[in-house]
């Protein structure tokens, strides 16, 4: 685990988002928490970058949003995606295995240490 | 999760504002900080540093955040244009889609709804133009006819076109009116010039006042103005009409040198399109001062409008009393003017007053069916909703909010009604121009019938108040159903379904009780026009024509050449072939005649005038007319002052004694006559009125100014086209002569009753769509219930109940709900039915008996109605309907 924290590739953020919500509706600091969790940190996420990344999903149709409790009974906002997020899920992470492959085709197998 | 699920079927308030966002960004903002430093917190950070670093690891929050509101606005404003328009489209396609279940009766009862609509807007239609376009006239509510009447008789409007001088003169000269004019007739007359020569049928020598009075305008030239009369200037004013039909619109009209009645007049304007008062006029002439001593002869004439405009500020009522107080003045110095009592009525009434009621009867009558085709479109999608209460119920369980399936509902409805409001709207597009052309000669104003702004209004909003009748049923159903029950209950059945069903019989008895009020004032319109039409008219009108034959005052200047021309022409359509006989006369049933006063010692006198008719003849007449001489003989020719008289003379005039050889004076004669022979009786004019007294004087060319005479021939075959036949008669005898109107009896009688005929025909066509509408009614009732009790009937058939008795069972139950609408429609129309007399006075007394027919009808539909329900029922398989369960 790198301790150094990498600037994100544009247009990352979006297919993380999607991503983390493929499981169930969350609201806005859950998503974060959990891309925190799953990256270590090794990726600089803004919160608020992350923000806006969910309402412009929103604004594209990929997910819906509404108004419910959260699990410490506070008014949270919860997203959830819709199917055409699922479908876009589903294509930009094609197209994101397809990239890497490309990627280490060049540079070897992920597993080899090349530092 | 906790949260709300979001989803198409969840229905969300649309309407959130700036702040509502703004608050909503804020507060997701701040749960994410908190939820953040706390959680630091909790790994061991001090609250102050944990603070510091949620806000840092969020970044500019002050920028996020302008950023997430602008991001919500875009998305609150797309989804309100969702809101606003593709939802609705998806309603309508949702709808449309489930409207494949059931579509044979949709169908049917949306194009039955699609024919109301069209009926009650062409219904309106004729009403906007008719009776509530104001007259193509310059104010033309200030507008008044003035007539006098002698102060004993009562007075009808709209009849009676009557006129003295006198009042004429001192009428114009109270303050009561900014102006007046008086117009006299020209008859029928021949117009020549640069044209071939050709009848006008409405030609009118006017004061000049009189375009001033109407407040119009020339397109072409100039109107009449007062010199023309006092030099008595050659000059008219033509319609626009006849500039552009009879004289082909060409530009240099005026100045053209123009002939009626072989006297030359000089067009000097030309009227605007529309400008044809009185009585689509085609040439105005102008009119001479009046005569003094026609003044002193306070002589009452027809064929007379005397027309005024009413003073700024003078109501109808203070005109009226002005006049009569001028009367009352005058009568001081001349005692018989006393006699006379002035009535003025709007320009609009006296020429739509007979027929406004019965026009507004018309609506009503419509405005019932299309009320009925609303309820039976209600019903029906009411019986749908509950033969879908279990996708209904299953939806609002899965969460579809009630106000969501409302609105599909809803939407069933005005997609329903609006189609049906779509078709009406077409096929009165259609309707309006072919019932203006039919209409044209029967009603007045039916040039003016057209589909116009007001009309397309209330089009579109009867729709839509349609719409929302025939919507509010199934939300009824809704708003009193709870998923749970309807869940529960297995399909169809049991107790919480028994309102329903008593709504919808409630709903067939009401078009039944309404569709019965509709038939019955039909068949009474209907019942009016055919007795009429049957009545003893007295004469045999089937296959006598009439040839008007109207001399030019300038060629048959002398009673000799007139009479000499009447013979030839007489000998000449005796010999025509197919001709049975011919005769001569100046006036004849149904088309006017001379009226006036008979005089016997003791019975008619001066004092107590009693109306006659006045027509001389041929001999031949009677036999032309199959009008039989009951005693005497007939007069043996003019110079024997012999008289023959009707029955109903005899009984009026001559009550006691014999009446054969007795003396009078007739009409408009000073000498005594004497009665040689008695006729039949003969309706004259009215159909509605008995017969007159009537005296027939021996036929002489009588030299008054514009009475027309008729040439009468009787064929052998009925229906025989005469007008060519009569028309070469007349040319053969003077090649100059231009025929004027040929008229079959037979048409000129049923002209009169054109009217009743019209009023007849379209109740019969709303009744037969009422009558349509109940029938789909029961119908879908009788099918709604054998289908709501499948189970039930399943039962009691496996238990060895007959088939038959399950049938008649279904037939009786309808027949008790269409018997109930019967009762409560013969409740209405009891009441009702007498108030039609307002409507048209002239109608019967009402008679209970008419009422026979409609109920039979009704009965009779709701037993027809039942069979397909009741063949149904029979059919049911015990065995499936169970397992089904």
């Amino acid at each position: 685990m790198s301790a150094r924290s990498m600037e994100l590739v544009k247009g990352t953020l979006d297919v993380l988002v999607l991503r983390t919500l493929a499981g169930a509706p969350m609201h806005g600091y859950a998503v974060s928490e959990w891309i925190r969790e799953r990256t270590g940190g090794a990726l600089e996420v803004r919160d608020g970058a992350l923000y806006q990344a969910l309402h412009r999903l929103e604004e594209r149709g990929w997910v819906e949003s509404a108004w419910g409790v959260s699990e410490t009974n506070r008014r949270a906002r919860y997203y959830e995606l819709t199917p055409e997020g699922r479908a876009q899920l589903r294509a930009e992470t094609a197209t994101w295995r397809s990239y890497v492959d490309a990627v280490f085709q060049v540079l070897g197998p992920p597993s080899e240490d090349v530092g | 999760m906790s949260a709300r699920r979001g989803g198409p079927g969840r229905f969300r308030w649309p309407w959130r504002r700036r702040g509502h966002i703004a608050r909503e960004v804020d507060e997701e903002l701040a749960f994410h900080l908190e939820m953040r430093e706390k959680a630091l917190v909790e790994s061991g950070m001090a609250p102050g540093e944990a603070r510091e670093r949620a806000l840092w690891e969020f970044g500019d929050v002050e920028k996020v955040r302008r950023s997430m509101r602008r991001t919500d606005g875009r998305i609150e404003r797309v989804r309100r244009w969702i809101i606003v328009f593709e939802e609705p489209v998806q309603d309508a396609r949702f709808a449309l889609r489930s409207f494949r279940t059931d579509r044979s009766s949709l169908l049917l009862v949306g194009a039955v709804l699609a024919l109301a609509i069209a009926a009650g807007n062409t219904t309106f239609s004729v009403i906007s133009g008719v009776l509530l376009r104001s007259l193509p006239y310059q104010e033309a509510e200030r507008l008044v006819n003035v007539r006098v009447t002698p102060r004993e008789m009562e007075y009808t409007p709209g009849e009676g076109a009557t006129l003295a001088a006198p009042v004429v003169e001192l009428a114009s000269s109270t303050r009561a009116f900014a102006g007046t004019a008086y117009l006299t007739s020209n008859g029928s007359a021949v117009l020549t010039g640069p044209v071939e020569p050709q009848r006008v049928e409405s030609a009118w020598q006017v004061e000049p006042a009189f375009f001033a009075v109407m407040g119009a305008a020339p397109l072409l030239g100039r109107i009449l103005v007062a010199s023309d009369a006092q030099e008595g200037a050659r000059v008219g004013v033509i319609s626009h009409r006849t500039w552009r039909t009879r004289l082909g619109g060409r530009p240099d009209v005026l100045g053209q040198v123009l002939r009626l009645d072989d006297e030359p007049f000089e067009v000097v304007g030309v009227m605007p399109p529309g400008f044809e008062f009185p009585n689509e006029a085609e040439v105005w002439r102008p009119a001479a001062p009046l005569d003094p001593v026609e003044v002193a002869s306070e002589r009452v004439q027809g064929g007379h409008w005397f027309i005024g405009r009413l003073a700024e500020g003078v109501a109808l009522e203070g005109a009226r009393g002005l006049l009569d107080t001028g009367i009352g003045a005058a009568a001081t110095e001349r005692p018989s003017l006393a006699r006379w009592r002035a009535n003025l009525q709007p320009l609009r009434d006296d020429l739509v007053g007979p027929v406004e009621r019965p026009l507004w009867l018309l609506l009503g009558a419509v405005a019932l069916v299309l009320l009925m085709a609303c309820v039976n479109v209600g019903a029906v999608l009411l019986a749908r909703g509950v033969a879908r209460r279990r996708e209904l119920a299953t939806r609002l369980s899965l969460g579809a909010s009630r106000a969501r399936v409302a609105r599909q509902l809803v939407a069933e409805s005005v997609v329903l009604t609006a189609a049906s409001g779509a078709v009406g709207l077409l096929v009165t597009l259609w309707a309006v121009p072919a019932v203006a052309r039919t209409l044209a000669d029967d009603i007045p104003r039916a040039a003016e019938i057209g589909i116009d702004g007001r009309v397309l209004s209330v089009a579109v909003l009867a729709s839509l108040l349609t719409g929302v009748i025939a919507g509010l049923l199934p939300l009824l159903h809704l708003s009193l159903q709870s998923p749970h029950e309807a869940l529960k209950d297995g399909g169809v059945g049991s107790g919480t379904m028994g309102w329903r069903v008593r709504f919808l019989e409630g709903s067939v008895a009401l078009q039944v009780a309404f569709g019965l009020v509709v038939v019955s004032v039909a068949c009474i319109l209907l019942w009016n026009f055919v007795r009429l039409t049957r009545l003893e008219l007295g004469f045999e009108a089937d296959r006598v024509t009439a040839a008007q034959i109207h001399f030019s005052a300038a060629r048959y200047a002398s009673l000799e050449s007139q009479q000499a021309f009447l013979d030839a022409v007489l000998e000449r359509a005796k010999a025509l072939p197919g001709v049975e006989a011919a005769a001569l006369s100046d006036g004849f049933p149904f088309r006017g005649g001379g009226v006036g006063t008979a005089e016997v010692d003791g019975v008619s006198t001066p004092e107590r005038p009693i109306a006659v008719w006045n027509t001389s003849v041929t001999p031949d007449y009677f036999r032309v007319m199959g009008i039989s001489l009951v005693r005497g003989r007939l007069a043996s020719d003019a110079g024997g002052r012999e008289a023959v008289v009707n029955e109903a003379f005899v009984r009026r005039l001559l009550p006691d004694g014999e009446p054969l050889g007795r003396r009078f004076e007739p009409p408009g004669s000073d000498e005594l006559w004497t009665v040689v022979g008695v006729v039949t009786d003969t309706r004259q004019q009215d159909l509605r009125a008995p017969p007159p007294p009537q005296v027939y004087l021996p036929f002489t060319p009588s030299g008054r100014d514009f009475t027309p005479y008729q040439l009468f021939v009787r064929h052998v075959e009925p229906s025989a086209d005469a007008a060519p036949d009569l028309d070469a008669v007349t040319r053969s005898v003077d090649p100059t002569f231009v025929p004027d109107r040929v008229v079959s009896l037979r048409d000129n009688v049923f002209e009169t009753v054109a009217q009743e005929r019209l009023y007849g025909l379209m109740l019969g066509a709303f009744a037969t769509l009422a009558l349509l509408i109940a029938a789909l009614g029961a119908f879908g009732l009788g099918n709604f219930a054998v289908r709501r009790q499948t189970r039930e009937l399943g039962i009691r058939l496996a238990l060895g109940e007959s088939a038959v008795r399950l049938q008649s069972a279904v037939v009786t139950r309808l027949f008790v709900v269409v018997a109930a609408g019967v009762v409560l429609g013969l409740g209405v129309a009891t009441v009702a039915l007498p108030l039609l007399r307002l409507a048209l006075p002239e109608l019967e007394p009402w008679q209970p008996t008419l009422l026979l027919l409609p109920v039979c009808l009704f009965l009779v539909t709701g037993i027809a109605a039942a069979i397909g329900p009741a063949r149904r029922a029979g059919r049911v398989d015990p065995i499936r309907t169970l397992q089904a369960e």
